[in-house]
């Protein structure tokens, strides 16, 4: 059995990937090395401690940022780890459909006997591979500087801690393939790809600080990913499968919406809308015989 | 016989603005059917309904036996589509994009796939960015053949081919006919259909308006003709020639309108010191105006220079 969309996509995005790990490295090495000079810092420990409360938003929670644990999280687990991989998630994710369609090729893609289910698995494992690998480049490299660094970190909580951001970063793509799939608009599916990804970070930081937003944190799936709480405790099997149960539910329905669809009839959805605004204006439509 | 396309009611609307209208349609075996409208008419409409690109508001649609809405795989594994509105993975060269399509196919010959761009003059090596519209267009016919389909649904295929290539094209179709293979082409270019299909559906804004035989087509259609001659010449000598329908001098030129066979004008001509004749094919809009509209033939207007647009 061969995958041949899938192996393409990994092979035209082979660049991409490259240059995704390379960066990733680069960053994990150049922030851990500042790991030593960080821990003899007294100063630093006594800012945080004394820090206004926004600072939290940063971090989880968390006013540790200089104990091993507390250091990776806030460099790293808490924030920027999620956002770079929403950023490749929401570009491969908008781009496997809605991409494709715009550049007409989809056409063509479709006239060749491959099923629309099948079309949508094997773009959301190749997107779901690339992210994976770039997930692992992260971890490796930060296996590795903090070795070199003699950070006391457990390797199998970091590993447990990326594995959980890949989860939450391919929810996020896969909602973004969604949208793209069920309208064919990639803009649009970057956007609100973007928007799940930032709103439910703001929703789950501000509700550490701002106790009337607590009850709300559980509708948000980054309160599912909880960075600080994975490094220091190891995964929770629950908040793994509400991950993951969200991935499979969006994947469901990019499927059901693409089969369903006319393919490059784009435009149908805002049809009623623009008629409706030109309605209102003061020039009746005319017909162009 | 046996019928490979059938579309019964078949009917789509995007919103409120009509693709196609209660189309049927029955295309057999072995035919080279033509599918003639002008821009606009629904043409890319129907094919795309066929590969299940799109879906029928109303009406059903069945090739090679299978309704397109069911078993839309089967179909397509069996049929070779080139789209209308061709786009390429611009950044493939031809023989990545060629051999991305032959492994979507599950393999097929590649000897066969090589002779493709040996006729068509098409060079694998280029990224397809790099290629101009008609070569781009030679990839997308390569991939509609590669595979030795039963059914060809070729959605404007000539279009941006120069004319040797044109004519490397239509022997392709011809020599899929002989093997009793079905060719299915939609075009707005009536001399092309004409030379390469059996026969014609005529549709127009969304509508079927009628399925003829090619053959009978020959007596049936106008050409102008224009013939200078090296003296002024009446061209009351030409109005009782059978088959002429009007005629009108412009100096040296006598401009006709002519339906049917040749014969009889080409005859009279030889009484006569012709120094030019020229005929022009009959837009396929004068086509419609002429046959399938409400006015007279005879008031036809008579334009120098046919519409190839």
């Amino acid at each position: 059995m061969s995958f041949p969309v899938f192996a393409r996509t990994i092979r035209d995005r082979r660049r991409f990937l490259l240059w995704w790990c390379l960066g990733m490295a680069l960053f994990v090495v150049s922030q851990v090395s500042f790991y030593p000079s960080m821990t003899r810092s007294d100063a630093l420990r006594q800012y945080m401690e004394e820090a206004p409360e926004w600072i939290k938003m940063f971090t989880g929670g968390e006013t540790d940022i200089v104990s091993p644990v507390g250091y990776m999280n806030s460099q790293f687990f808490y924030l920027m780890l999620p956002l770079l991989l929403f950023i490749v998630a929401i570009g491969l994710g908008s781009d496997a459909l809605a991409g494709e369609e715009g550049r007409g090729t989809l056409d063509l893609l479709l006239s060749a006997p491959i099923s629309r289910t099948r079309l949508v698995l094997e773009r959301w494992a190749a997107m779901d591979f690339l992210l994976g690998t770039i997930a692992g480049a992260f971890l490796a490299t930060a296996m590795a500087s903090a070795a070199a660094v003699n950070m006391g970190i457990s390797f199998l909580k970091m590993a447990e801690a990326t594995f959980a951001a890949f989860l939450l970063a391919s929810l996020v793509g896969t909602f973004s393939m969604g949208v793209g799939a069920a309208t064919g608009n990639r803009g649009l599916s970057i956007a609100l790809g973007a928007i799940l990804g930032l709103a439910s970070y703001l929703l789950d930081s501000l509700g550490l600080m701002v106790p009337s937003l607590a009850p709300w944190r559980k509708a948000s799936v980054y309160y599912y990913y909880s960075a600080n709480n994975v490094l220091a405790k190891g995964l929770r099997v629950g908040h793994v499968l509400v991950l993951a149960g969200g991935v499979a539910l969006l994947l469901l329905c990019t499927v059901d919406s693409f089969r369903g669809r006319d393919v490059g009839v784009r435009g149908f959805l805002s049809l009623p809308l623009l008629r409706r605004r030109r309605g209102a204006g003061p020039a009746p439509e005319t017909s162009r015989g | 016989m046996e019928e490979v396309i059938v579309t019964e009611g078949l009917t789509k609307f995007y919103g409120r603005s009509r693709g196609v209208l209660e189309l049927d349609l029955v295309v057999r075996k072995g035919e080279v059917f033509g599918f003639l409208g002008p821009n606009g008419a629904g043409k890319t409409t129907t094919l795309r309904l066929l590969l299940d690109l799109i879906r029928p508001t109303s009406g059903r649609a069945f090739v090679l036996g299978m309704e397109t809405t069911e078993k839309s795989v089967e179909i397509r594994a069996r049929t070779g589509y080139l789209p209308g509105e061709l786009a390429l993975y611009e950044r493939m060269t031809g023989y990545e994009f060629l051999l991305f399509f032959a492994r979507l196919r599950g393999g097929v010959e590649w000897g066969y796939v090589e002779e493709l761009c040996r006729r068509l003059e098409a060079d694998p090596g280029q990224r397809l960015s790099s290629l101009s519209r008609g070569n781009k267009q030679k990839f997308g016919i390569i991939q509609a053949l590669m595979h030795r389909p039963e059914l060809l649904i070729l959605d404007e295929p000539t279009s941006g081919l120069d004319p040797l290539m044109q004519q490397e094209f239509h022997r392709l179709v011809a020599e899929a006919r002989e093997e009793g293979r079905t060719v299915f082409i939609s075009s707005h270019n009536l001399p092309e259909v004409e030379r390469m299909c059996d026969r014609v559906a005529f549709v127009r804004e969304g509508r079927l308006v009628e399925v003829v035989e090619v053959a009978s087509l020959k007596d049936r259609f106008l050409h102008r003709v224009e013939v200078v001659f090296s003296s002024p010449t009446s061209p009351g000598s030409f109005e009782r020639v059978p088959g002429v329908l009007r005629a009108e001098q412009d100096g040296d030129m006598v401009r006709l309108l002519v339906r049917g066979s040749m014969d009889p004008l080409v005859k009279a001509l030889a009484g006569f010191p012709v120094l030019r004749l020229t005929s022009h094919e009959p837009s396929l809009e004068e086509v419609f105006m002429t046959y399938y509209g409400d006015q007279d033939s005879r008031s036809a207007p008579m334009q120098p220079g046919g519409d190839r647009g």
